[in-house]
């Protein structure tokens, strides 16, 4: 586990940094755009501290993928509820989501989907790989 | 490829093939000295017994509870008494890393298997399974192909 935080921390503060970048160029879209107009300091402030937050939580959630011994599908569903829990968090904090059961419920939905679909994808490859690695075996066998 | 043949009863006895990677052929050779040699097998130990087992006889290598352990083609156990990486070194290339705490030889494997998790195990010819860690998928994907 000390090997987990110790990548944890080492990736989210290397990309730290990335989150207020994205926060200022979504803002400036939707300047552009003209949805919106004006924002008080204090959301500038809070946008830019937890969208830091968020993309050191999720640069740093991968490092679960080292532990060798944790079975994926564990390590999927750690990283799946990390990713999760921070997202809609600092979405409620910010007031991006409304606070309500129906919004929450849709934004759960859209994020486990995503999240399964890019799982079976994974899922999907690893098998292909297997299968040819299995074919080299059994060739690599037969020389022998 | 040439062949050279130095007799010379003042010098240690070695056998030292130069080639540009490693072959059947290579392995081979490997294979042929190390019995020549009697270094093709290693003191491994039961309960109340120790035998020497063939290297071609051991399936999988692996770390329990910090104890090195071989299963042989009967999936019998046995202890030894070196470190993984000792045995590393020691044994011939057919020999290949498939965790952290295990080594497998490549010519006793059944096949690779997806579990439902999305991992992969190796499964032995005796039945036994030991899960491949994902860098070592990646070497052994790599060493397929170099092949």
């Amino acid at each position: 586990m000390k090997k987990f935080w110790k990548a944890f921390l080492f990736r989210g503060l290397i990309s730290c940094g990335g989150g207020p970048v994205v926060l200022a160029i979504v803002y400036g879209i939707l300047g552009a755009t003209g949805t919106v107009s004006q924002l008080s300091p204090n959301e500038v402030c809070m946008g830019i501290l937890t969208v830091t937050l968020l993309a050191f939580i999720a640069a740093g959630m991968p490092a679960i993928y080292q532990l060798e011994q944790l079975p994926l599908i564990s390590a999927i569903l750690i990283h799946g509820a990390g990713l999760y829990l921070a997202y809609i968090l600092i979405y409620l904090l910010n007031g991006w989501l409304q606070q309500q059961l129906i919004p929450i419920l849709i934004f759960t939905v859209i994020f486990v989907a995503g999240y399964a679909l890019i799982w079976l994808i994974i899922y999907a490859i690893t098998k292909a790989k297997t299968e040819v690695l299995n074919k080299k075996l059994k060739e690599n066998q037969k020389s022998e | 490829m040439k062949f050279t043949l130095i007799i010379d009863q003042g010098r240690d006895e070695e056998v030292v093939a130069t080639v540009h990677e490693r072959t059947a052929l290579t392995d081979e050779i490997e294979a042929l000295v190390m019995k020549y040699a009697g270094a093709d097998r290693i003191l491994a130990y039961t309960e109340n017994d120790m035998k020497m087992l063939a290297f071609s006889d051991i399936e999988c290598i692996t770390v329990l509870d910090g104890k090195t352990y071989a299963i042989d083609s009967r999936n019998q156990r046995y202890r030894l008494k070196q470190r993984l990486y000792e045995l590393e070194a020691l044994l011939p290339s057919s020999f290949i890393r498939i965790n952290k705490s295990s080594l497998a030889n490549e010519n006793r494997l059944d096949r690779f298997a997806v579990t439902y998790a999305g991992s992969v195990d190796a499964v032995f010819k005796c039945g036994y399974r030991e899960y491949v860690s994902r860098r070592c998928f990646a070497q052994i994907k790599r060493r397929f192909d170099a092949k």
